[in-house]
């Protein structure tokens, strides 16, 4: 190596730990003249560029990534809480939509839906022992009583018709059992004096106090329950 | 978590002083390198997942700071005239023949070209080699070592001129 590519070596990086760079020291004196100076030169020029660090610098930058995430995790916290929030307020909404809003556009519609969701619940062997009093007594609630007996009831409640209170009453009738329905005045749902279905046939009797819907079986003369009713209902208020 | 915490807690305290370093002869500027190296650390931070070869996270940090340098410059380029004359600001007062010497030395090095002095930052202080360096900066090994010799050997001489002066006012 020529003393010009040992000086460009060095200069380039004096801890080359060249095998060729040993070699040009041997027997060269000026070569180790050199390597020596700039070691020399190397530890000042590591002393210069060794500025000193700030105090503090490492524990700054943990606090400054401490606070960091956080502050991250509570916008995450606070995200998860808004999204919580959203859907307990979307769910809130959806349940008073279903349950307050109407379902059913018209009294005919629910009476059937009704009529079919307790089908079968009833037997002819219920009902033993419902009197005119017992009846009266649950229709009290809808301020509505009855002068004389309708019928063999097989059952009588108090009912939710789309959200309102009625009252439910199953009577035996010729060929199924009857199911009338006392009802207050609806304004969200239309009223239908006559209405069927491939079954099931029905009839709404307004009255000034509430309405009276009788379904029953298509076979059924309803005709003769509407005027069984007209005889015997009284409204108290 | 705790392990994730613990690896960065590792990393800053292997690695602070020398990233500081290099932030500031990259800027010559306290005050702006310790930003940069704070704005680097929580860089790291967020993407510490992401550093698999605990050997190569200096050059990975180093990375980070310079296009975090970088992207300080995009954002105020209207500042960039501040910097074409560094300062080196640095305590002199009470100090040793050591300090006195460093701080005319760093002056010198201040004054190198960056493509100089950027090289020889990684190289003394960072510890890393041509090769590395030179796939840091995107150059090729010959231009690394190049630019090597010219920064050692332009200070060389400035410390030679200065003996030079010293020798003839004293004698």
């Amino acid at each position: 190596m020529d003393e010009l590519e040992f000086r460009r070596r060095l200069y380039a990086n004096p801890k080359d730990p060249g095998a060729d760079i040993r070699k040009s020291m041997a027997g060269h004196p000026a070569n180790e003249k050199f390597f020596n100076d700039i070691n020399q030169f190397e530890k000042r020029l590591d002393s210069a560029l060794h500025v000193s660090v700030p105090d503090n610098l490492a524990s700054n930058l943990i606090l400054r990534q401490t606070l960091d995430s956080h502050r991250q995790q509570s916008k995450k916290r606070r995200w998860h809480l808004a999204v919580a929030a959203s859907v307990a307020f979307a769910v809130g909404i959806g349940v008073q939509y279903f349950t307050a809003s109407p379902v059913y556009s018209s009294t005919a519609d629910y009476s059937l839906a009704h009529y079919y969701h307790e089908q079968g619940k009833f037997d002819d062997s219920d009902g033993e022992g419902i009197t005119l009093a017992t009846l009266n007594d649950k229709s009290s609630d809808m301020n509505v009583r009855f002068k004389d007996d309708i019928g063999s009831i097989i059952a009588v409640k108090d009912c939710y018709f789309d959200g309102m209170d009625s009252l439910h009453l199953v009577i035996r009738g010729q060929y199924d059992n009857v199911t009338i329905f006392v009802i207050p005045k609806v304004k969200h749902l239309s009223n239908t004096p006559q209405f069927a279905d491939s079954k099931v046939h029905g009839l709404t009797r307004q009255f000034k106090q509430g309405d009276v819907i009788i379904l029953g079986d298509k076979r059924e003369s309803l005709g003769q329950w509407q005027q069984k009713i007209d005889d015997t209902i009284e409204w108290s208020i | 978590m705790a392990s994730k915490q613990k690896r960065y807690e590792a990393l800053v305290n292997a690695l602070h002083a020398d990233l500081y370093r290099y932030a500031f002869w990259l800027v010559h500027d306290q005050h702006v390198a310790e930003d940069l190296v704070q704005e680097t650390f929580l860089r790291a931070w967020r993407a510490l997942d992401s550093l698999k070869d605990q050997k190569a996270a200096k050059s990975w940090l180093i990375t980070i700071l310079r296009r975090e340098n970088a992207r300080r410059f995009e954002r105020k380029q209207l500042d960039m005239s501040d910097y074409e004359e560094p300062s080196i600001v640095d305590n002199v007062s009470a100090s040793t023949e050591q300090q006195l010497e460093d701080h005319w030395l760093r002056e010198r090095i201040a004054r190198l070209p960056a493509d100089y002095r950027e090289p020889l930052v990684l190289q003394v202080i960072g510890g890393f080699s041509g090769e590395e360096i030179a796939s840091m900066l995107n150059l090729n090994k010959n231009t690394v070592m190049t630019r090597l010799f010219r920064a050692r050997n332009q200070l060389k001489e400035a410390i030679d001129s200065e003996k030079l002066v010293k020798g003839q006012s004293n004698g």
